[in-house]
């Protein structure tokens, strides 16, 4: 296979725009501006950047409207929002996610056409839900309990519509059992193969080591064992509602001990509940999940004391989610923390589409940009899900494919029609009338941060949108049509934007 | 939405793209002298294989001659012993055998370029794929809060530096752990498609603008450093020459899902590019094979062939470098011994190491081997008789010219084997 370079060749005649060197560069030291932007962020916007897919404008109004508590209630308490729009949409667009599973099945092409609706589903509702926290928490929940949309798609339409989103907010212990039960996990993770002859301990190592414990757990490699050996039998056949199904057939019915915990020999799908209510249970639980929490909406290396005290809630409440979340909100930990969570390329394209009002016309443009980011929804074959630190993403080949999705995303009908079939942007409907450089760099920058930029940045993109002419040059189309989308892409680009 | 995956890719080459006469680097700023001194100066270059997931070691090196522990552990899933016919195993040593998928690889190891190592690997208990990964990426079996790479930390301990870009690159879309340190290794997946798009008569400024918002010319935080990466690749592929890459000697990369040929093809560019490549690590992955593991004829045979075809190209394509390459291939842990009830195989211990080159004593296995006996066996697994740290120190430091051993592998008494000729 050759390696082409086709695009190279191309490019030759692309030289002649003249390089006017941006004036007198003084270099900008980033670090201290995002520094000092996120050390003065307000504590809402703060708020707004965390718990959505990305701070816009009417979001963070709303927002502090409400004020930062009564915001946070809102969020935590997805029902009261009136979100029909929103349902109307995913009705028309993708609806297939409210088949049941046998309609699902019933599908032709059934596999590829759940992978499509899910992916679209869930681009479509972090984009534009107003339930955003929600839509965070089943991402959480999503990578928590990861499994790839090539493993039977309509279980996976059936696994995050019935468990992942209903229970997104809800009690630890319903995610735990509906999970175990889903065809797709038993199928993902084997335990439809695992019976008493060969126990197979995939899931129950998993189960463990990802889903509960942690594997600085205080498990053995004695207690895998004895776990896959209380799951025998735990398996998938048609016919059933569910697809889940127990064969006590192939059931190991011996005694076994399990964390210290006696399972009397002679029961059947008790055995595998009961493992279910231990960890379920267990401290090690608690702790572990609460921290994966912390560092998902707090920082990369939470504060200790703030994972143990949001455990201590969650052991309290057994594992109820709402309070260890408004617990994390209202730390002061989690207040002093703006700019210190880097956006997952996920979080960067879905913001970009928030900020920009961008919309793909065409699946495959959208997973191409996906794939190029290394984040395609449900696209993770390990069980741990993708990576929640920035040390993961932080790499040459992924930054460049931030620049250049940020450019694909704003670089649009404006001058491309060959692109605009297959992406459209909203720029000039976000910008209002600017009458100058000035201010349309204001009207730009506040749809991407909700925020003003800090002093340089603001006048070294007031320097490119005007050619070194200034801040007050007047404002026309001739100089939106050729600004506009290379104005946000950067804004986009921007070291500033991959933090929050 | 519709579905059209043909015409985006094809209108999007339509976006701009910066030109082959035209630098990323803003003309102000001074361009970097980095390609490296001569490759006499240097130890070889490293092409680190991780096979993800746990490869299994009996099904690829199959130890034959252990006969009844291995044939009975093995009812479904054994590889026939050799001269049985086209699905047995092609003899090494009149003890191991290669997986037939692997054939390609026997007139390698015939010229002594290839060496296996058996019954090796990280000597941490875990069964974990994370964990497992981790301790030997990290070069520190126990020990997960290393934090750096045993790669990493060797390109710090060397004693030459080299400002290349290029010195360390991940091939794929996330670095491996190994990697980890404070050399910045580049994470490359296609040369091709290595370049900034956007819209042509704002391009060259938009790059000046990236530099200058990134301050590339002294990043002063992690994504800087990257920024100035990109700036750097972006610069000298564009320099690599226009003309599609002709493998040398006639040797065909396979054409794989993972990427591996397409990946070992792009290292090989590199190479022959001469752009101050030190180290380049690439991976293959699928190799957790709990269920129908099709050890002859199904999943795990086709993934192994690709393994096979792409090292073989690889030794053709690179024949004239040789002297200065050694390949290495490692996997987080092997697989029971004993089949599952799935047709497959669960995590397991012990298992196979691969070392190319031409400074490889090769053309035998190296093993201690422990017998599949059951008393034998490590909680039902093959045991580890050789640390895996000891077959790299040896490359590390006979062949990368690299004595801080103690740094590379750190609270580790290394053990000498005699895998490798010391490079003159």
């Amino acid at each position: 296979m050759a390696v082409s370079r086709r695009s190279f060749l191309k490019l030759t005649g692309v030289t002649a725009a003249a390089s006017i060197s941006l004036p007198q560069l003084a270099w900008m030291m980033s670090v201290q501006q995002q520094t000092d932007f996120f050390g003065a962020i307000d504590p809402v916007l703060h708020l707004v950047n965390r718990l959505t897919w990305g701070a816009r404008p009417d979001e963070v109004e709303h927002a502090k409207s409400l004020g930062y508590e009564a915001y946070l209630e809102e969020q935590l308490y997805p029902q009261s929002i009136d979100d029909s729009q929103m349902d109307a949409r995913l009705l028309r667009d993708v609806p297939i996610l409210q088949l049941s599973r046998s309609q699902t099945y019933a599908l032709t092409d059934n596999s590829y056409r759940t992978y499509l609706a899910l992916t679209e589903g869930m681009v479509l509702r972090a984009v534009h839900s107003k339930c955003q926290l929600l839509e965070r928490m089943v991402e959480f929940w999503t990578d928590h309990f990861n499994i790839p949309s090539d493993e039977r798609g309509p279980d996976l339409v059936i696994l995050h519509r019935d468990v992942l989103r209903r229970h997104a907010l809800g009690n630890f212990r319903d995610l735990l059992f509906g999970t175990a039960q889903n065809p797709a996990m038993l199928y993902y993770l084997d335990n439809y193969l695992n019976i008493a002859e060969h126990p197979n301990e995939n899931y129950a190592r998993e189960l463990m080591e990802l889903h509960t414990l942690g594997v600085d757990g205080g498990y053995t490699e004695q207690d895998v064992r004895e776990v896959a050996r209380a799951f025998t039998g735990w398996t998938v056949r048609e016919g059933t509602d569910t697809g889940f199904y127990f064969d006590p057939n192939v059931h190991d019915s011996e005694s076994k001990t399990v964390l210290g915990h006696e399972l009397p020999a002679g029961r059947g799908i008790e055995d595998g509940l009961h493992v279910l209510s231990i960890v379920a249970n267990h401290p090690a639980t608690a702790y572990y999940l609460c921290y994966k929490l912390c560092r998902r909406f707090v920082s990369d290396t939470p504060p200790l004391s703030l994972v143990e005290s949001a455990a201590a809630i969650w052991i309290e409440t057994h594992g109820e989610i709402i309070p260890v979340l408004r617990h994390i909100f209202l730390s002061e930990d989690f207040r002093q923390s703006a700019g210190q969570k880097l956006r997952r390329p996920l979080d960067f394209f879905i913001g970009a589409l928030r900020a920009s009002g961008t919309e793909f016309h065409d699946f495959y443009a959208m997973e191409h940009v996906l794939l190029e980011l290394a984040q395609l929804p449900y696209g993770w074959h390990p069980p741990d899900g993708y990576p929640d630190v920035a040390a993961a993403w932080m790499n040459s080949s992924a930054l460049l494919a931030r620049w250049n999705a940020a450019m694909v995303l704003t670089h649009d009908a404006l001058s491309n029609p060959d692109v605009q079939q297959y992406v459209t942007s909203h720029l000039m409907e976000r910008i209002g009338q600017p009458a100058t450089v000035g201010e349309l760099v204001d009207a730009a920058a506040w749809q991407v941060f909700a925020a003003a930029l800090p002093a340089a940045l603001r006048s070294s993109f007031v320097a490119f949108v005007s050619d070194g002419e200034g801040a007050n040059l007047a404002v026309t189309p001739h100089l939106l049509a050729r600004k506009l989308g290379t104005l946000f892409g950067l804004l986009l680009a921007s070291p500033l934007y991959q933090w929050r | 939405m519709i579905l059209n995956r043909r015409d985006f890719l094809a209108d999007l080459t339509k976006l701009g793209t910066l030109g082959v006469s035209k630098a990323l680097f803003p003309a102000w700023m001074p361009r970097l002298a980095f390609r490296a001194q001569s490759q006499a100066a240097r130890g070889d270059v490293l092409v680190c294989i991780f096979l993800r997931g746990g490869i299994d070691g009996l099904s690829a090196i199959v130890p034959y001659g252990d006969g009844a522990h291995y044939y009975d552990a093995r009812p479904t899933l054994a590889v026939p012993e050799p001269g049985a016919d086209s699905s047995a195993a092609v003899d090494l040593d009149g003890f191991f055998g290669l997986h037939p998928a692997l054939a390609p690889l026997h007139d390698i190891y015939s010229t002594g370029k290839l060496l296996v190592v058996q019954a090796t690997g990280s000597t941490d208990p875990s069964r974990s794929h994370f964990d497992a990964m981790q301790f030997m990426e990290y070069g520190t079996p126990g020990n997960k809060t290393t934090g750096t790479g045993w790669i990493g930390r060797h390109l710090q301990s060397v004693a030459w530096q080299n400002n290349s870009p290029f010195r360390a690159i991940g091939m794929g879309a996330m670095l491996p752990n190994s990697l980890r340190g404070s050399i910045s290794p580049l994470s490359l997946r296609s040369i091709a498609d290595f370049h900034l798009r956007g819209r042509e008569d704002q391009l060259a400024q938009a790059t000046d603008m990236l530099a200058s918002l990134y301050s590339i010319e002294a990043p002063a935080d992690a994504l800087g450093t990257q920024a100035r990466l990109v700036f750097e690749a972006v610069d000298t592929l564009q320099s690599l020459g226009a003309s599609g890459y002709q493998p040398a000697n006639g040797a065909v990369y396979p054409s794989d899902d993972f990427g591996f040929g397409m990946g070992l093809q792009q290292i090989a560019t590199l190479i022959k590019a001469d752009v101050g490549l030190e180290v380049a690590c690439i991976d293959v992955g699928g190799w957790d094979t709990h269920e129908n593991q099709g050890t002859l004829d199904g999943y795990f045979n086709n993934l192994l062939a690709v393994l096979g075809r792409g090292l073989a190209a690889f030794y053709a394509d690179m024949a004239d470098y040789l002297p200065n390459i050694t390949v290495v291939t490692m996997s987080e842990f092997g697989r029971r011994v004993a089949e599952n009830a799935s047709l497959g195989t669960d995590h397991g211990h012990g298992n196979f190491m691969l070392l190319m080159g031409g400074g490889v004593l090769g053309g035998r296995v190296y093993s201690q081997w422990p017998t599949l006996a059951p008393e034998a066996l490590n909680d039902g697994d093959l045991a580890i008789t050789t640390d895996y740290r000891d077959v790299l120190a040896e490359v590390v430091q006979q062949r990368l010219l690299n004595p801080a051993l103690d740094q590379v592998f750190p609270n580790h008494t290394v053990t000498p084997l005699g895998l490798v000729v010391p490079r003159a």
